[in-house]
């Protein structure tokens, strides 16, 4: 048995710990609420009357409003191409014995362990030669190729815990393949379809070697517009800081919406179940 | 296509018409650009002078590579960063593992807590450690300063660049190790333990003997996860520095960015591309073997 004293010390030490982990993206909120004499404050101001200036500030920076819409339709995009893609190959997987099922996965988990900044030369030039530079679609091909292997995984994984008995039921009672396999399988897996869609969305929202190499105007989704924000000189701080939260907002309602998938998920492939 | 040769055929061809979309797409946009990039390897290539590769040189770019242009340089720089900052989110991944794995009050919030860094977006990731580590009203500088210490321009001098970055990773990523390690310490039979306590093992002692034994597939996995991540890392270290100042924090990653589009050297971006490959395959051969080695269906 622990004694009280030593749990509430062990508590302490994971607060601190809770503390030092929050501390970087509290920083960015409170820099964010602040004009910019308070922000760079020497000392800093901690107690500064909160303004949402920045916030109103960051719908007149370059490409801001165009870069919000463009980092939506890219990733909702990229999840919605990426998810029937992953869920065709996953069932088939899953569910079928075939000749080469086998080196499919072990080709999905190698090409996610293959560095993207070594593939995106070839890429790049692709895009060129196809005509492709500067739109929203080649952004979505480029996410759905990176994410693609993650959910496949992960649908796989999900596939496999529904009973196989439960769509032969339903095959007996006379729907066709298709039909069990949309009607009893996909909703019993619907919280892992859900925990594979957040994170491909994310991995697109997130990305930014791509979008950085592929766009440079109309189709920049909001990291590398928010990137240009902070040039050489007179660098606006609030209003970067306020464009970061919106950028990291959806993320962390997603972390915490999801911690107990993203682990097992992220290293699906890896660890079994 | 008769309703007999549909029921023949159709169940052996179903899996394969099922994988071709992603398996097409993964060859595309994967296997498209290794190929591309063993091509233009072995010519000489600058987007500059030419639009198609200029002339077949072999393996002599591979040899021009590793001797020119800092490659070494980068690899010493990438491996330190990868070294360095898995170790210490390791050590500390464990720790809040073991610390959360206790009754401590309030665990499930805390753990949530912790984890909140893991996906965040490496863009936002790098603004506000780059805000932080600045020399004239970082928040680090002036800690220090309270403490007595003169600002430090950690990003602008070489000395401090790499550390940096370092830490921005390590508290980026330690949230990873933490979870697969504390989902690991949670399925690991109490037995052992009872067994070690009744023998009179200090808490010490059961950590070294009982729990991180058993531990050593999930250690595995998160030490192997991040590894492969690590040696990628671009975004952060591309917005935080450029891989300056001079040369510090410039890794293989930002090498092959800066040949490809600074330098337009196709054929050098394919080298260094093909380089970085073969590491990460040679990595992901460890990882396959070390964790599907027991149990080979």
């Amino acid at each position: 048995m622990k004694s009280t004293r030593l749990r509430a010390v062990l508590t302490v030490i994971a607060a601190a710990a809770a503390a030092v982990t929050l501390f970087p993206i509290t920083w960015m909120l409170l820099i964010s609420l602040r004009t910019q004499r308070d922000a760079l404050a020497m000392p800093p101001r901690l107690l500064a009357w909160p303004v949402l200036d920045a916030y109103r500030g960051i719908w007149d920076m370059t490409g801001f409003a165009t870069g919000l819409v463009n980092s939506l339709v890219i990733s909702f995009a990229t999840l919605a191409v990426c998810l029937v893609l992953a869920l065709l190959a996953a069932y088939a997987i899953a569910r079928f014995t075939f000749r080469g099922s086998r080196a499919v996965l072990f080709a999905m988990l190698l090409s996610r362990l293959f560095p993207p900044v070594a593939l995106v030369t070839p890429f790049f030039l692709g895009a060129q030669w196809a005509g492709l530079q500067e739109t929203r679609a080649i952004l979505v091909l480029a996410y759905v190729a990176l994410n693609l292997p993650l959910a496949v995984w992960m649908l796989k994984g999900y596939v496999d815990a529904v009973p196989e008995e439960l769509e032969q039921c339903a095959m007996i009672d006379g729907a066709s393949r298709f039909q069990a396999a949309w009607r009893v399988t996909l909703p019993l897996m619907a919280p892992g379809l859900a925990a594979t869609g957040v994170l491909v969305f994310i991995g697109a929202w997130n990305e930014f070697l791509f979008a950085l190499t592929l766009t440079s105007r109309a189709a920049r989704p909001l990291p590398t517009v928010i990137a240009e924000f902070v040039g050489d000189t007179g660098i606006a701080w609030p209003q970067v800081m306020a464009a970061s939260t919106v950028a990291l907002a959806p993320v962390l309602i997603a972390t915490f919406a999801l911690q107990r998938h993203i682990a097992s998920g992220m290293t699906a492939g890896a660890v079994k179940g | 296509m008769t309703a007999a040769w549909r029921r023949r055929h159709g169940r052996r061809l179903a899996p394969y018409l099922l994988v071709a979309p992603a398996v097409l797409v993964l060859a595309a946009t994967v296997l498209g650009p290794i190929l591309f990039n063993l091509y233009a390897s072995l010519h000489r290539w600058n987007l500059i002078d030419s639009d198609l590769p200029q002339a077949f040189v072999g393996l002599a770019g591979y040899g021009e590579a590793i001797v020119e242009g800092g490659f070494l340089h980068a690899l010493g720089v990438t491996m330190i960063f990868t070294l360095g900052a898995v170790a210490a989110e390791f050590v500390l991944g464990l720790a809040l593992a073991l610390l959360v794995n206790e009754d401590i009050a309030a665990r499930r919030l805390l753990r949530t807590l912790l984890v909140a860094p893991m996906l965040a977006t490496p863009l936002v990731v790098a603004l506000v450690f780059r805000l932080m580590w600045h020399g004239e009203f970082g928040i680090f500088n002036y800690l220090l300063s309270l403490a007595g210490f003169a600002p430090v321009p950690w990003l602008a001098q070489p000395a401090t660049a790499l550390f940096a970055v370092l830490v921005t990773e390590v508290w980026h990523n330690t949230a990873f190790v933490f979870l697969v390690l504390l989902g690991g310490l949670q399925v690991l039979p109490r037995e052992p333990f009872e067994a070690a306590m009744v023998e009179g093992a200090s808490w010490l002692q059961r950590l070294r003997f009982v729990a991180l034994p058993l531990l050593r597939p999930a250690i595995l996995v998160a030490l192997l996860f991040r590894v492969v991540f690590a040696i990628r890392l671009f975004d952060e270290i591309w917005v935080m520095t450029r891989g300056g100042p001079g040369r510090a924090t410039e890794t293989i990653s930002l090498l092959i960015y800066k040949a490809a589009f600074e330098s337009f050297d196709v054929a050098r971006a394919g080298v260094l591309s093909v380089l970085l490959l073969l590491i990460a395959a040679a990595l992901a051969a460890v990882l396959i073997r070390t964790l599907y080695r027991p149990e080979v269906p």
